[in-house]
């Protein structure tokens, strides 16, 4: 099949590599019809991140159809149309019972290479990112093989376009918990950080759980323009104004937000002090 | 915890002082609606803060010097009951898997093993255990082999429900001369620890799921795609 890989720091290819396979009981291959990127990718791809392999197939956001199933797989088959998300769970571990699963102990095959550098315990496996999160290949690429495919394949409905579902693997969500992490109440003004991919979709989230205001902020005219007609945000260019904090004081009141996302992340620039780097 | 002969990890990563958390949101996000938020909130922090902790490795367990006790005892919290891992242990499929890795084991009759464990060059250490009367599971190996190697595993109930605790005891004496020197060098400073760490993780990934995660024959633009 052809995939994209990463072959060194800043350098990735397209090539032909073997097709996945049914490896374990729960497994499932997937014919990838839909594959996005993360803003997360840009962390190993430029080397920021350690531990990818040349070679690696990357990508872990993704939706496809059930090519073949394993002999454990039960709630899946062929011929259905899935979204995946990006953490590879067990369903079964105490983790996963506590619904962290992200923090799932059955799925990294190699802890033992990440359990000294996060502080002595391994977090679940991810597709295509980075052998510290498991070494699994990625979803860039025409198949994928999807481990415990009952848990992590999320049936889409008919009438819901591909291009709809895709971002319920990663983008959606991680958007989604930043909203619900603000405990949104009637009337309050929710300030977002960022109007990429899941700033977006966070300020989508918080009105959606009945934020009065959504302000979005970033600097770069298409973004706050689709923050304006995607989410009904309203929008604050913060180089175009002297003070974010004072501008969003003026908006509220005086008060300021009643909850604040950071929807940046890392290796973005920064208004802040230098770093070293 | 107990006789622990050192910390020092092997593998790839071990020159990586920290590792960044990319995913940072998404990696709970993941959790798609998480009902113990406050839970996920900590874990995160955590997560996150471990970039110093890992920087610190190496700061934790006792520190022996290789030649010291060898002998490691590692425990481990795995959801079933006790019965059920007892079975699972005994299931002859079971040793092979979860001792991979670090030797290729085979039935040999009743109750006993077969061990080897590869050495260079097509050399080779080899010995048998039997199994010996005693709380939980015990073997050990029959006299007039090259090693001594002694193993029991114990179950008790973990509280409020939460499953069995499994501890593993295992010692590995390895032979003397320049086998028994490699053996030591190529299993590094924490040779049990690694060993029985390993063999208990994976024997928990079999007990809850029935698999042992893999990244075997995946695809990859490269010899080994692992």
């Amino acid at each position: 099949m052809r995939a994209l890989y990463w072959n060194g720091v800043n350098d990735l290819r397209v090539g032909t590599v073997k097709d996945p396979e049914i490896v374990n009981p729960h497994d499932a291959i997937l014919r990838v019809s839909l594959s996005t990127t993360c803003g997360s990718d840009l962390h190993f791809i430029d080397g920021y991140i350690p531990s990818m392999k040349a070679g690696d197939v990357i990508g872990h956001e993704f939706m496809g159809v059930i090519e073949e199933v394993g002999s454990a797989v039960k709630r899946v088959a062929k011929g259905d149309r899935v979204v995946v998300p990006s953490f590879i769970v067990c369903g079964q571990c105490w983790y996963c019972q506590q619904s962290l699963y992200s923090l799932c102990d059955n799925t990294h095959p190699k802890p033992e290479l990440q359990e000294p550098l996060l502080g002595g315990y391994p977090t679940a496996g991810i597709y295509g990112y980075t052998h510290a999160f498991g070494g699994y290949a990625g979803a860039h690429a025409q198949y994928v093989r999807v481990p415990f495919a009952d848990n992590d394949c999320f049936k889409v409905p008919d009438g819901v376009a591909d291009e709809t579902a895709l971002f319920l693997s990663d983008a959606a969500p991680t958007g989604y918990m930043g909203a619900d992490f603000c405990d949104i109440q009637p009337g309050d003004t929710v300030a977002v950080w960022g109007c990429g991919g899941v700033g977006l979709m966070a300020q989508q989230s918080a009105r959606l759980m009945g934020a009065e205001r959504v302000i979005g902020i970033d600097r770069f005219p298409e973004r706050l323009r689709m923050a304006r007609e995607h989410a009904g945000s309203e929008t604050i260019d913060y180089t175009q104004v002297d003070s974010v904090l004072d501008t969003l004081k003026e908006m509220t009141g005086g008060r300021g937000p009643d909850a604040c996302i950071d929807a940046v992340g890392m290796e973005a620039h920064g208004t802040g002090p230098p770093t070293t780097s | 915890m107990t006789g622990d002969t050192g910390s020092t990890r092997r593998g790839p990563l071990r020159d990586i002082g920290w590792i960044p958390i990319a995913l940072g949101a998404a990696a709970l996000a993941a959790a798609l609606g998480g009902r113990k938020k406050g839970a996920a909130a900590l874990a995160l922090g955590a997560v996150a803060g471990a970039g110093a902790a890992g920087a610190m490795r190496g700061a934790h367990g006792a520190h022996a010097k290789a030649g010291a006790e060898p002998a490691v005892t590692r425990s481990i919290t795995i959801g079933k009951s006790a019965e059920e891992l007892r079975q699972r242990w005994l299931d002859p499929q079971t040793l092979p898997q979860i001792m991979a890795g670090f030797a290729t084991v085979r039935q040999a009759g009743a109750g006993r093993w077969h061990w080897k464990l590869a050495g260079p060059l097509g050399s080779a250490c080899e010995w048998d255990t039997e199994m010996v009367d005693g709380d939980g599971i015990g073997w050990r190996s029959v006299t007039g082999g090259a090693v001594t190697n002694e193993g029991a595993v114990r179950f008790h109930p973990a509280p409020a429900g939460r499953g069995t605790v499994l501890t593993l005891r295992l010692r590995l004496e390895p032979p003397g001369g320049a086998l028994g020197e490699w053996i030591v060098r190529h299993l590094g400073a924490t040779p049990l620890g690694s060993v029985a760490d390993g063999a208990l993780r994976r024997f928990k990934n079999l007990a809850e799921t029935g698999e042992i995660p893999t990244t075997a024959r995946q695809p990859a633009a490269r010899a080994d795609t692992r």
